[in-house]
């Protein structure tokens, strides 16, 4: 299938396998990226808001709840960041490359 | 052992540093208290010296094996696509920790602790979008430069101009800023003239550049990558060890040392107000995935999934930065603040006292911590930072006017190969002299906004329209150019209005625009201009525009049918 006429893109975009592709990655992609989003802003506007939060102690230590928020933030990017790319090269990599031999791309 | 020359006063050295407007009031009056500070031991430090001049014989070798490797215009732009995604994670990670990245954010610790962690906070969270929304397909989609995405199916002569246009609009910015910085640290490090260390910073990144294209601009920059996160990690684990690997103990030392106590455990002012916070964060996260030189980075690997790899590295390395660097800010007020021999004089403030200002606070700490041979060797890495950035944003402009401008749309896509690695050439000398010259013509003034605008610019312009290029099928050509134009010149505009300008460079008394960063208002702005403009489309041309999606869609999604860059014959 040639996909880059109008009318063969039409039809690889429309197949079914394309169409579940598509569907489960843009799911990931917007999913991720608003919980990115989300959790960044909630965290900026929590100490706008809140910022009583970040001195609570925790424990004997030194360091107060903000830290140890700071550092849950730097962590859950490497999560996200990791779950995605996990997810690109165990499902979609392999999702890709069948569709595109099945449809001749 | 401190010999840091200090020939000049060190007024605005600070400022273009911490780019996103949000601290310069505080800039503003470190640079005022900075002007104040007499002249210092004026010398020489040999060791720095020898570790530079070591690094740039190492990255000329690199440049000149480069230069047999380079035939191709896919060479010269992308390094015939041959980069690995480990290599390129650390390329990304190099272009994005700059000097003002390192010393700046270190230097912001230093003055107010936690609010350094949140600014570092603030850049990382850019990379998950930049993965998630920009990586794979641009991958899949472009040859060499972004504008190649957004041209796929709008017209490319209009298109191409206007990418070409918002590229190097982000570009001038981001370098001018960097070269004035250049220039004023590497009077600090190294004792040698600000002009003689702009024009040093010119000549080698243009050379890079030429002589080995993309693929010498990777190299450096990985060398350099390399060079930072050894020392970041040398420092941040000699602090440690001070402190008996235990944290509280290093806290305790830097509460008690800093002048402003255990506030500095706590967020200050830098996201307390939650407008001008969702504006710089706007920025931050958005204007990373606008960059051209990052974007451009994405080229130099073999495939979507090596992209999307490498972004997944390069959020590693930054990640670790961002760990780090609160251990060296921490560690450099808890040792270099007991310190008097580290002040401009003994009662100067703690903190805009230190010699050369609070930027320096990661290269003092060096010195305590391991003589005149760490802060030789810091501060050779932090020259490298400094070119290694120039030269990747040196090439990402000359891209810009040489495939997009020249081969795209001046010859129509009929410039034979040759002619328009020529033209890039020529554009990266072009662009390496004029940036030295405005870095002269701006030494004494305050260019704290230029960082900051060219990010809003990134987030503003470039983003929104290539987001929505990639992902909204009824985009028309018209409603790009009108979105894009509108994101351009309102965030333009409004650093304009804001206090950085308004205020600190036309001297006005307050500010038209009440925050520091226009995100807030400009980045929707464009979206919306976009959309307006694209559904009002009712042309001719706006149709086959949206009928063209299909096609785009397949090929960003699976990269098929993608033009494979024509190889040279080696």
């Amino acid at each position: 299938m040639d996909a880059s006429t109008e009318t063969g893109a039409r039809i690889v975009a429309n197949h079914p396998k394309f169409l579940a592709l598509e569907k489960s990655r843009a799911r990931v992609r917007w999913g991720l990226s608003a919980l990115t989003v989300t959790v960044f802003f909630g965290f900026v506007l929590m100490i706008g808001f809140g910022a009583g939060t970040f001195a609570t102690k925790v424990g004997d230590g030194l360091m107060p709840l903000g830290f140890y928020l700071a550092i849950c933030m730097i962590l859950f990017v490497v999560a996200v960041t990791g779950i995605y790319a996990r997810l690109g090269a165990r499902l979609y990599g392999q999702m890709t490359d069948d569709l595109v031999k099945e449809l001749g791309l | 052992m401190r010999a840091v020359a200090f020939q000049r006063r060190a007024r605005g050295v600070l400022a273009h540093f911490i780019g996103a407007g949000m601290f310069t009031s505080t800039i503003n009056a470190w640079a005022e208290d900075l002007s104040s500070v007499t002249k210092h031991t004026t010398g020489i430090n040999t060791t720095s010296i020898a570790m530079f001049l070591a690094f740039v014989a190492a990255t000329l070798v690199i440049t000149w094996r480069s230069s047999h490797r380079t035939k191709s215009a896919s060479d010269f732009y992308a390094a015939g696509g041959g980069i690995t995604p480990l290599q390129n994670g650390f390329a990304i990670a190099g272009d994005f920790l700059s000097a003002a990245a390192f010393l700046g954010i270190t230097a912001l610790v230093y003055s107010t602790g936690y609010d350094g962690m949140l600014y570092a906070i603030g850049f990382l969270v850019g990379w998950p979008i930049v993965l998630f929304l920009v990586s794979e397909r641009l991958r899949n989609l472009g040859l060499y430069t972004f504008a190649d995405v957004t041209s796929f199916r709008l017209d490319q002569r209009q298109v191409r101009v206007f990418s070409a246009i918002g590229s190097l609009t982000v570009v001038a910015f981001y370098l001018i800023a960097q070269m004035v910085g250049a220039g004023k640290v590497v009077q600090l490090l190294f004792g040698l003239d600000y002009s003689i260390a702009v024009i040093i910073v010119g000549v080698l990144t243009v050379l890079y550049v030429t002589v080995g294209g993309m693929q010498a601009t990777t190299w450096v920059q990985i060398t350099k990558a390399g060079l930072l996160l050894t020392g970041g990690t040398l420092l941040g684990l000699s602090v440690l060890w001070r402190f008996g690997f235990n944290v509280d103990r290093l806290l305790a030392a830097a509460v008690s040392a800093h002048p402003k106590g255990a506030a500095i455990l706590l967020p200050g002012g830098l996201f307390s107000d939650p407008v001008s916070a969702i504006s710089l964060g706007l920025a931050l996260i958005f204007g990373t995935a606008g960059l051209p030189h990052i974007l451009m980075r994405f080229y130099t690997v073999r495939d979507a999934q090596s992209a999307r790899k490498s972004v997944f590295y390069a959020g590693c390395f930054v990640a670790y930065f961002c760990l780090l660097i609160p251990i060296i800010g921490f560690g450099a007020i808890a040792v270099l603040m007991n310190e008097p021999s580290y002040l401009s004089s003994p009662t100067a403030s703690k903190i805009t006292g230190l010699i050369g200002g609070p930027n320096m606070a990661a290269l003092h700490l060096a010195s305590a911590m391991g003589g005149s041979l760490f802060f030789g060797f810091m501060a050779a890495v932090a020259f490298a930072t400094i070119l290694a950035v120039v030269a990747g944003l040196t090439l990402a402009g000359a891209s810009a006017v040489s495939h997009d401008l020249y081969a795209k749309v001046i010859a129509d896509g009929r410039a034979s190969e040759r002619k328009e690695i020529l033209i890039s050439k020529l554009s990266a000398i072009a662009i390496g002299v004029t940036s030295a010259l405005l870095a002269m013509l701006f030494e004494n003034q305050n260019i704290a906004f230029m960082v900051g605008l060219a990010l809003a610019v990134a987030a503003s312009c470039n983003f929104p329209v290539l987001v929505m290029s990639l992902y909204w099928r009824s985009m028309t050509t018209r409603g790009a150019l009108w979105g894009g134009g509108i994101g351009l010149a309102s965030a333009v505009l409004l650093v304009g209005l804001s206090k950085t300008v308004w205020v600190t460079v036309f001297h006005f008394k307050t500010a038209v625009f009440p925050y520091d960063n226009p995100a807030i208002i400009s980045m929707p702005l464009a979206f919306l201009g976009i959309w307006v403009f694209s559904v009002l489309d009712a042309s001719a041309r706006g149709d086959a525009e949206r009928a063209k999606f299909d096609a785009q869609l397949v090929r960003a999604e699976t990269g098929a049918g993608r033009p494979a860059a024509v190889a040279a014959a080696h």
